[in-house]
C-alpha cells in the first residue's frame, strides 16, 4: 500500500465530499442552531429568573416573619422590627430590602389583639440574576403579606 | 446527491426541537419544586405565627373558642405569595388548619407536647394546602404541603420555701454559733451595765442570725442569686416566698436590749407571687435580721402545704407550671411527714424540688420528699453550692417553639 502524507489524506477526503454533493451542508448546523437556540434560551432563562424571584420572595417573607415576631410582641417597636428585618435580609443576600407596613401603623401603635400585616419588598434590579430574558413585569420583588395580631 | 441533501437538511433543528420536550419537562419540574418550596415557607410561617399567637392568648386566659378562631384566621391569611405587587389569589378555603391544645413537659431535656393535658400551656397548629406544578401562574396537579408548629408557654410560678427554724442561726460547721457572742454586731447585751442583761449575752444570739457566720447569712446570697437569675430569664416568672418553723412563743432580747415575747407561726407567706424579686428578697432579709427573730422547730410539711396554697391561689397563673423549692438545714421534727405533703402538692400539679443545706440535714427524707413531689433533690454543703443550685433551678427553658 503506497504511503501518503496527512495533507494528501485530507485532500482526498474533501474530494470525496465534493463528489457526494455535500459541500453545500457547510454552515447548515450553525444556521439551524441559530434558529432554534433562542427557543431553548427563551425556555430556560425565564425559568431561572422565575425560580430566583420566587426564592427571593420566599426569603423576604421569612425576614418579614422574623420582623413580625418582634413587632407583635407586647413590647415590640417598629424600629426593632425594621432592624430585625434588615438583619435577616442582609444575611439572605437581598439588597435594598424594606419592610412595607400595614397602613394602620401610621395611626400610631397597634392595640392588643388587633390584626396587622407587613411584607418585605426589594428592588428587582438589584436582586436579579445577571442573565438576559427577565420576564418579570414589576420593578419590585414583594413577599406575601405576613399577618399577625398584637400580643398582650 | 439531491436526495442526500434533502435528508440531511434540518436534522439539527429536529434534534434541538425534540430536545425541547424533555427540557421543558425538566423546567416545569424545577418550577414545581420551587413552588412547593415557596408553599412550604408560607405554610411554616402560617403555622408558627398561629401557634405563637395561640400560646400568648392562652397565657392571657382568652376563651379557647376565640383563640381557635383567631389562630385559624392567622394561619389562613398567611398563606400568601408575593409577586408583582399582588398576593396570589389562593382560595383560603383550600388551607386546612387544625389547632390542638395541651401541655408541654420536659422529659430528658426534650420538650414533649401532650395533647389535652394540664396545665394547658401549649398550642399545636397543623396547616396543609395543595401545591404543585404551575403553568402560567396556575397550579395544575398538586401535592399536599403541610407544616406543624407547637408553641409552649413554659412559664413557671415559683415558690421558695425556706427554713427559719432556730438552727438557721448556727454556723455551717460546728452546728452552733460558736463565734464569740460578744462579737455579734447586734449583741449589745455584753456591753450592758445591767448585770442580768450582760449575763444573758451568751443566749442572745439564739434568735438573731449572725450576718456573716450563720446559715441564714450563708443562704441569703443564694436567694439574691435566684432573684437575679429570674430577672435575666425571658419569661415572667412569678416568685413567692414562704417560710416555716414551728408554732412557738418565746422571750427574746430585742434590738434595744429589751426582753420581748415573740411568736413564731408554723408557716408564713413572706411574699405573694410577684415580679419584684429583689424587693421581696431584701424585705425578707430585713425582717429576719431586724424585726423578727429566727426560732422554733422544723415543720417542713407546713411550709409545703402553705406553698401549695399560694401556688394554687388566685394570684398564681392557671397556665403556668408550679414549682416549689423547699430548703432545709435540719431534720423534720414537727407536724406531718413532708413526704405526704409533697405527694399532696404533686397531686395538685406542683413540682417539689428539695434542697438540703448543711451536714445536719436529713438528706434521705428530703430525697424521698422530692421523689414524692415529682421533683429533684439537691444537696449543698456550703453557701456557694447553694447559690449554684438556686441558679440552676432558676434557669429553665423559656416559652419556645417546640416543633
Amino acid at each position: 500500500m503506497p504511503r501518503i502524507s496527512i495533507r494528501q489524506h485530507f485532500r482526498k477526503l474533501r474530494s470525496k465530499s465534493r463528489n457526494r454533493g455535500l459541500i453545500c451542508r457547510r454552515g447548515v448546523e450553525a444556521v439551524e442552531a441559530a434558529l432554534t437556540l433562542p427557543l431553548l434560551l427563551a425556555l430556560v432563562f425565564p425559568m431561572l429568573h422565575l425560580t430566583h424571584n420566587w426564592h427571593t420572595e420566599k426569603m423576604l417573607k421569612i425576614a418579614a416573619f422574623e420582623a413580625v415576631k418582634v413587632l407583635g410582641h407586647r413590647d415590640g417597636t417598629l424600629e426593632r422590627a425594621q432592624s430585625t428585618f434588615a438583619e435577616y435580609a442582609t444575611a439572605f443576600g437581598i439588597e435594598g430590602a424594606e419592610l412595607e407596613l400595614d397602613p394602620s401603623f401610621l395611626s400610631g401603635s397597634i392595640p392588643t389583639d388587633s390584626a396587622f400585616w407587613v411584607r418585605g419588598v426589594a428592588p428587582q434590579l438589584q436582586n436579579r440574576l445577571p442573565l438576559p430574558l427577565n420576564i418579570s413585569l414589576g420593578s419590585q420583588l414583594r413577599s406575601g403579606q405576613v399577618f399577625y395580631r398584637k400580643e398582650g | 446527491m439531491t436526495k442526500s441533501r434533502r435528508v440531511r437538511m434540518g436534522v439539527s433543528a429536529i434534534l434541538i426541537l425534540a430536545m425541547l420536550v424533555p427540557i421543558a419537562i425538566v423546567g416545569f419540574f424545577a418550577l414545581s419544586l420551587a413552588n412547593i418550596q415557596r408553599n412550604e415557607a408560607a405554610s411554616q410561617v402560617a403555622a408558627d405565627l398561629s401557634a405563637k399567637y395561640g400560646a400568648n392568648a392562652i397565657a392571657r386566659e382568652l376563651p379557647i373558642d376565640m383563640i381557635t378562631e383567631r389562630g385559624t384566621s392567622i394561619a389562613r391569611d398567611n398563606w400568601t405569595h408575593g409577586g408583582n405587587g399582588q398576593d396570589s389569589n389562593l382560595d383560603k378555603g383550600q388551607v386546612a388548619v387544625e389547632i390542638e391544645y395541651g401541655s408541654t413537659r420536659f422529659v430528658n431535656d426534650q420538650a414533649e407536647f401532650r395533647l389535652g393535658d394540664e396545665p394547658l400551656n401549649s398550642v399545636r397548629v397543623k396547616t396543609a394546602v395543595p401545591a404543585g406544578i404551575v403553568i402560567f401562574g396556575k397550579p395544575i396537579g398538586s401535592i399536599l404541603v403541610d407544616s406543624a408548629a407547637a408553641v409552649a408557654n413554659v412559664e413557671r410560678d415559683l415558690c421558695l420555701v425556706i427554713d427559719r427554724s432556730g438552727s438557721m442561726t448556727f454556723d455551717l460547721t460546728t452546728h452552733t454559733w460558736s463565734a464569740d457572742k460578744s462579737a455579734h454586731p447586734k449583741n449589745r447585751l455584753a456591753l450592758s451595765t445591767n448585770l442580768s442583761k450582760r449575763s444573758a449575752a451568751n443566749q442572745w444570739w439564739w434568735g438573731w442570725p449572725h450576718p456573716e457566720n450563720s446559715r441564714w447569712a450563708e443562704m441569703m446570697p443564694a436567694v439574691y442569686a435566684l432573684a437575679d437569675e429570674l430577672e435575666k430569664t425571658k419569661q415572667s416568672e412569678l416568685l413567692s416566698i414562704v417560710s416555716y418553723s414551728s408554732q412557738v412563743t418565746e422571750n427574746r432580747w430585742d434590738q434595744s436590749t429589751e426582753l420581748r415575747s415573740y411568736s413564731s407561726l408554723e408557716s408564713t407567706i413572706e411574699a405573694q407571687p410577684t415580679l419584684r424579686y429583689a424587693d421581696v428578697v431584701s424585705a425578707l432579709e430585713h425582717k429576719y435580721n431586724e424585726v423578727m427573730p429566727i426560732m422554733g422547730g422544723t415543720n417542713i410539711a407546713s411550709g409545703i402545704d402553705q406553698a401549695a396554697a399560694v401556688l394554687t391561689g388566685s394570684r398564681s397563673r392557671s397556665f403556668a407550671f408550679k414549682t416549689m423549692i423547699v430548703m432545709t438545714d435540719g431534720q423534720h421534727n414537727v407536724g406531718r411527714s413532708p413526704v405526704d405533703a409533697a405527694r399532696d402538692a404533686a397531686n395538685r400539679g406542683i413540682e417539689v424540688f428539695t434542697v438540703t443545706f448543711s451536714h445536719d440535714a436529713d438528706v434521705a427524707t428530703m430525697q424521698a420528699t422530692a421523689a414524692a413531689g415529682n421533683g429533684k433533690h439537691f444537696h449543698a454543703a456550703d453557701g456557694e453550692t447553694l447559690r449554684q443550685i438556686f441558679i440552676e433551678i432558676a434557669n429553665t427553658p423559656p416559652g419556645v417553639f417546640i416543633e
